[in-house]
């Protein structure tokens, strides 16, 4: 049987994605490959907004993950990092965005709102083969979108140095000599919005 | 795991992006503003930056991140924010660097608790980390007790101050710190090992008067090197009963100290690899310490020992919360004082632990398998495992920033240099074991890391 030649939603009972909202994801198929549409324009708060002109690059990656029902291992992952700079005397927005390994490509925008969605929605986004899925089977895509997000190793450098900024002595001889505080500050990314889409049976 | 995706995510989107143009446009420097710092000098901030006047910078320019990052590690903000305006020619502009500060005084410690020796011991031990603005910090704390029940016992005082130097870029740091205790420790002269009647103990009364200078160097992002030089005079006053009374037979006590006035100096070097991606409630990552300590008996010192100290951590993430796997082991060799020895308090979590060197309990170590180990108090070896389970409460709210559940279980054992050399005991009483564990809250807030637990609670009070 020839699979990946039909693709619908379907409502599905299924184990329960606890504590993670559902958001209703478009689904279909572009050149042999099921592809998304979704928004994640939520990630973004007015202060976000107003800082999208401070003239430094705004940034956010959306991890995409395809999940078949009922396991939690992905059979396949996409992302799209997207940069947003506003020059200051063009007055002009420029968005970058880079979709796995391809090149990436480069937009203006006259507003901060255009930018935005430019960097947020996700439009026909390529998420596997389709010839990899199996027919009939049920599957979810995860997602999740970062503004701002900084690697784990450097997040993890700067708590250490929180924990035992320079200019101080580790442990010393007459007992703790580390003063323990933690900035909320700093976090994996400056803000997170994740969700699951509803299921979908691959035909 | 999803830590882990999204740093691989970024390193792949940053790898594939680098290799392409520049992106956005770039401006010339023509001034930088800083604002909202009330307290914290202008230049720390300025030489934190590592931007001038005159450079270029672009709109994703790596170096911004950085110096964010550089400043809030400080620990002086709790926020950084970086943004150009135009400046005075096209293709100019001008960086404004807002900051708000933080409360920048820290809780180290509080020293309360009670036992069947000292009726009440209280302190406390402060930091400013940002003194006066420049980045220099300044910490303090003592510890007062009331008179032991131990006969001849004085009560304890104990005040230390410490001073470390501005971060530098170089990452080298250096730091003092001065101590003065007044105290007694507890040796028993009858009954049972595992009573903790002060009637059955007679007190040891010793007076430290000394300092330390330290110098630290960063080697790479996770590891760093510590050396310290130490000197105090220590003047012992021995008690006058000086045997134990095990009604069969009477057998001196040894008291690990040099009567009257000593002086004490010793040099130590400390390697930290610390790879734990948070230091306070890591799930991922290890953190390895490697001490090693010499006293030798020039500079008037009148103690020659070598003591090592191994540590290591382990995390490991499992469910919603993290494993952590934790090892101390410990060697001293030669001719000690007893407050540089292992001390059972601070192996057991069911004991109360030490205060600047001060105890304040005579409760032996609760025996659970029956290893004789309440016999023992101060030995030359000891080592011991733990396994913590941490569990992820809340995150971001409020005051408490972050809080864990934990529970810790773990065996520690503990020998002395005579014991080990003479074996005419079974293994297991030469090397006693016992059990420890441990259950609480650990909580992150503006102002320190507090435990509320099991272990703390009945390391307070007699039970």
């Amino acid at each position: 049987m020839k699979r990946g030649a039909v693709i619908a939603s379907a409502l599905v009972a299924t184990t329960v994605w606890a504590a993670t909202p559902v958001r209703t994801t478009g689904f279909g198929q572009r050149g042999g490959a099921l592809v998304i549409s979704v928004g994640v324009q939520d990630l973004f708060q007015a202060p976000d907004l107003e800082r999208l002109t401070s003239g430094f690059a705004t940034r956010v990656l959306v991890h995409v993950a395809l999940v078949r029902e009922g396991n939690n291992q992905a059979v396949a992952e996409a992302t799209r990092w997207s940069e947003i700079v506003y020059d200051l005397w063009d007055e002009r927005f420029h968005v970058r965005r880079t979709d796995g390994a391809a090149v990436p490509e480069v937009r203006d925008a006259a507003t901060a709102q255009e930018a935005l969605t430019l960097a947020t929605a996700l439009v026909a986004f390529p998420v596997a083969p389709l010839p990899g899925l199996q027919a009939g089977a049920v599957y979810r895509v995860n997602v999740r979108a970062d503004l701002n997000p900084l690697s784990e190793e450097l997040v993890g450098r700067v708590r250490r140095w929180l924990a035992r900024p320079a200019g101080r002595t580790p442990d010393g001889v007459f007992g703790s000599f580390v003063s323990f505080f933690v900035n909320p500050k700093v976090q994996d990314s400056e803000r997170r919005v994740q969700f699951v889409s509803q299921p979908v049976v691959v035909r | 795991m999803r830590a882990l995706i999204l740093a691989v995510a970024v390193l792949a989107a940053t790898r594939a992006v680098a290799q392409d143009e520049p992106f956005g446009p770039s401006y010339v420097l023509e001034a930088i503003e800083i604002r909202g710092n009330h307290k914290t000098e202008t230049g720390l901030i300025r030489r934190e930056l590592g931007l001038e006047v005159g450079e270029i910078v672009r709109a994703a320019d790596p170096r911004v991140d950085e110096a964010k990052l550089r400043l809030l590690s400080l620990g002086y903000f709790l926020n950084v924010n970086f943004s150009l305006s135009r400046g005075g020619q096209r293709g100019g502009a001008v960086l404004v660097v807002e900051v708000e500060e933080r409360g920048t005084v820290i809780i180290n410690a509080i020293h309360l608790g009670t036992s069947d020796a000292t009726a009440l011991w209280g302190g406390l031990d402060l930091a400013e980390t940002n003194f006066l603005g420049r980045g220099i910090s300044l910490g303090g704390g003592f510890v007062e007790s009331t008179r032991p029940k131990v006969a001849g016992a004085d009560p304890a005082r104990a005040l230390t101050v410490r001073a470390a130097g501005p971060p530098s870029v170089s990452g080298l740091s250096l730091g003092a710190q001065l101590l003065y205790s007044r105290g007694s420790e507890f040796f028993r002269a009858a009954g049972p090992s595992d009573s903790a009647a002060p009637g059955d103990f007679v007190a040891l009364r010793t007076r430290r008067v000394g300092g330390a200078l330290g110098v630290g160097l960063d080697l790479s992002a996770s590891t760093r090197l510590h050396a310290e030089g130490r000197y105090e005079a220590v003047d012992a006053k021995l008690p006058g009963i000086r045997s134990r009374d095990d009604q069969a037979t009477l057998r001196p006590i040894i008291f690990p100290i040099h009567e009257g006035v000593s002086h004490l100096s010793s040099l130590s070097a400390t390697l930290d690899i610390d790879t734990r991606n948070d230091p306070v409630l890591p799930s991922r990552g290890g953190r390895a310490l490697i001490t090693f300590q010499a006293s030798l008996p020039v500079a008037t010192s009148h103690y020659l020992f070598g003591k090592g100290v191994l540590q290591g951590s382990r995390y490991f993430p499992i469910g919603k919360g993290a494993l952590g796997l934790h090892g101390f082991g410990g060697a001293l060799f030669g001719d000690a004082p007893y407050f540089e020895q292992f001390f059972v308090g601070d192996l057991n979590l069911l004991l109360p632990q030490r205060a600047y060197g001060l105890n304040f309990s005579t409760q032996p170590s609760r025996d659970l398998l029956g290893t004789g180990i309440a016999e023992h108090r101060y030995d030359a070896y000891a080592t011991r495992a733990l396994v913590e389970y941490a569990l992820p409460l809340w995150r971001r709210h409020g005051f408490v920033y972050r809080a864990d559940a934990f529970v810790a279980f773990g065996a520690f054992a503990m020998a002395s240099g005579d014991d080990l050399r003479v074996r005419d005991r079974p293994f297991r009483e030469v090397v006693p074991v016992d059990l420890t564990a441990d259950l609480g809250l650990r909580l992150d807030t503006p102002v320190g890391i507090f435990t509320v637990s099991v272990a703390n609670a009945l390391g307070r009070i007699p039970f």
